[in-house]
């Protein structure tokens, strides 16, 4: 439980905001599924975002910008104005636990937490997504998932995500052993206007290193039906995969099922399959 | 402490509340008993309430967050006395053993009726999932799903809507 929390504000604005989260032991809080439930003992000050103009998803020239506080039932129900293209996202947040969970959960809350087993950051990582962020000095910067989710903490919001609207196609899979669990790993696919194939593999550990871009394995993704392909394949996967095991699975079986998520997603765009969300 | 100020089941509540409390505790000490406390970690389901019309696990939530919003219980659904199309559906498909998810499963039911008035199976078992019951083996819910359904739509004939 909470055991030092003493103040809570609603800023309507950004930069109230920005300047209330730079308090020591200050937390930003959203929908609170995760917050409410872990890593909060030590939070003094908590700001709520719920006031702030930060939700709704629109298209922007030839990017569609999803708002932070865009939640993930928001998201799915979005599917068909986002899509076939950006259809990666709708799955990874369909996949999130109960309906619940998803009404509350928002995209900024999922980035912000910075760990590797949020599905939409796999995703994200896999459309080439492009972060908003304010700074504490008010600074506004756009950053990569991976980058992102790899920096150094320093106070900062996350505004949005903005994504390519001309994605051609785009999936995602992940394993877990029962719907309410993070998943152990995950994969994304996305193909560019260009014809440019980028992987993204998540679940390597509870940390933002644990999504990482598969890009030896995205320059092979095209060639599939090449009789050596898939041996090129996993070779190439597991070089750039990283090792994290914990008690749901082994760094060596999470690798391999990192490789067969992956590798199933370009074998199924490789025969025009119907996008899917994969095993659960 | 905050003044906690919203509408819960179409009434003004007001109460002095302390930032940590999490809504569901603050709902059971304004007397509303009918939302249950049980993992306190969004997992169970049977602490689901309605804010401004979303199904939500109020154990995650805190209450501050809800705050200004509207909120309905499963004390809010019944009319008077007598119990709604949804509660009536799962007493007569005995869809009640313990009753302690029952709460949570009957508040599902009515949000995915209130999206999707002529659910499939498929909908219901999608709108159930998340909701834990160690009684029932969910068979019986899901046929309380689909009675209410059911019901919702004859009553809405008869009503000429």
């Amino acid at each position: 439980m909470y055991l030092d929390l003493e103040d809570y504000k609603r800023p309507a604005t950004v930069e109230q905001c920005i300047d209330l989260l730079g308090g020591k032991g200050s937390s930003a809080i959203a929908g609170g599924t995760y917050l409410n439930v872990r890593d909060h003992e030590r939070v003094a000050r908590l700001v709520d975002l719920q006031a702030l103009p930060l939700r709704g998803i629109e298209r922007v020239g030839d990017a569609v910008k999803v708002g932070a506080l865009v939640t993930l039932s928001e998201l799915v129900d979005a599917a068909g104005e986002l899509g076939p293209g950006l259809g990666a996202l709708v799955e990874a947040a369909r996949g999130e636990r109960n309906l619940c969970t998803r009404n509350r959960s928002t995209v900024g809350g999922r980035l912000g937490r910075r760990r590797g087993d949020a599905r939409v950051a796999t995703a994200l990582a896999a459309l080439d997504a492009k972060l908003e962020l304010l700074a504490a000095d008010g600074t506004r910067t756009h950053v990569g998932v991976t980058e992102y989710l790899t920096a150094a903490a320093a106070p900062h919001l996350v505004l949005g995500v903005s994504l390519r609207a001309d994605t051609r196609a785009s999936r995602y899979a992940s394993f877990a052993p029962t719907v309410m669990e993070s998943p152990v790993a995950d994969a994304a696919l996305a193909i560019a206007a260009d014809g440019t194939w980028r992987l993204a593999s998540g679940g390597h550990g509870p940390h933002g290193r644990g999504v990482v871009v598969l890009a030896k394995a995205s320059a092979l993704a095209g060639d599939a039906h090449a009789d050596d392909w898939r041996a090129r394949f996993d070779a190439a996967a597991l070089d750039e995969l990283p090792s994290f095991a914990d008690d749901r699975g082994s760094a060596e079986y999470r690798r391999d099922l990192s490789v067969t998520l992956a590798a199933r997603l370009v074998a199924a765009a490789s025969n025009g399959a119907t996008p899917s969300g994969g095993a659960r | 402490m905050i003044r906690f100020e919203a509408m819960v089941n179409g009434e003004q509540l007001i109460a002095e509340i302390e930032p940590h409390e999490a809504l569901t505790e603050v709902l059971r000490r304004c007397g509303l008993y009918g939302t249950k406390r049980g993992c306190e970690s969004g997992d169970c389901g049977t602490c689901a309430v309605l804010v401004d019309g979303t199904l939500v696990a109020s154990c995650t939530l805190l209450a501050v967050q809800a705050n200004g919003h509207e909120i309905t219980t499963i004390e809010g659904l019944a009319r008077g006395r007598e119990p709604s199309a949804v509660q009536q559906a799962y007493i007569d498909t005995g869809a009640v053993q313990c009753g302690f998810c029952t709460p949570g499963m009957v508040m599902a039911t009515h949000a995915l009726l209130s999206r999707n008035p002529d659910p499939t199976e498929a909908d219901a078992r999608q709108a159930l999932a998340g909701h834990l019951c160690r009684c029932t083996g969910y068979i019986k819910p899901i046929d309380a799903v689909m009675a209410a359904a059911a019901l919702v739509r004859a009553e809405k004939e008869a009503a000429g809507e």
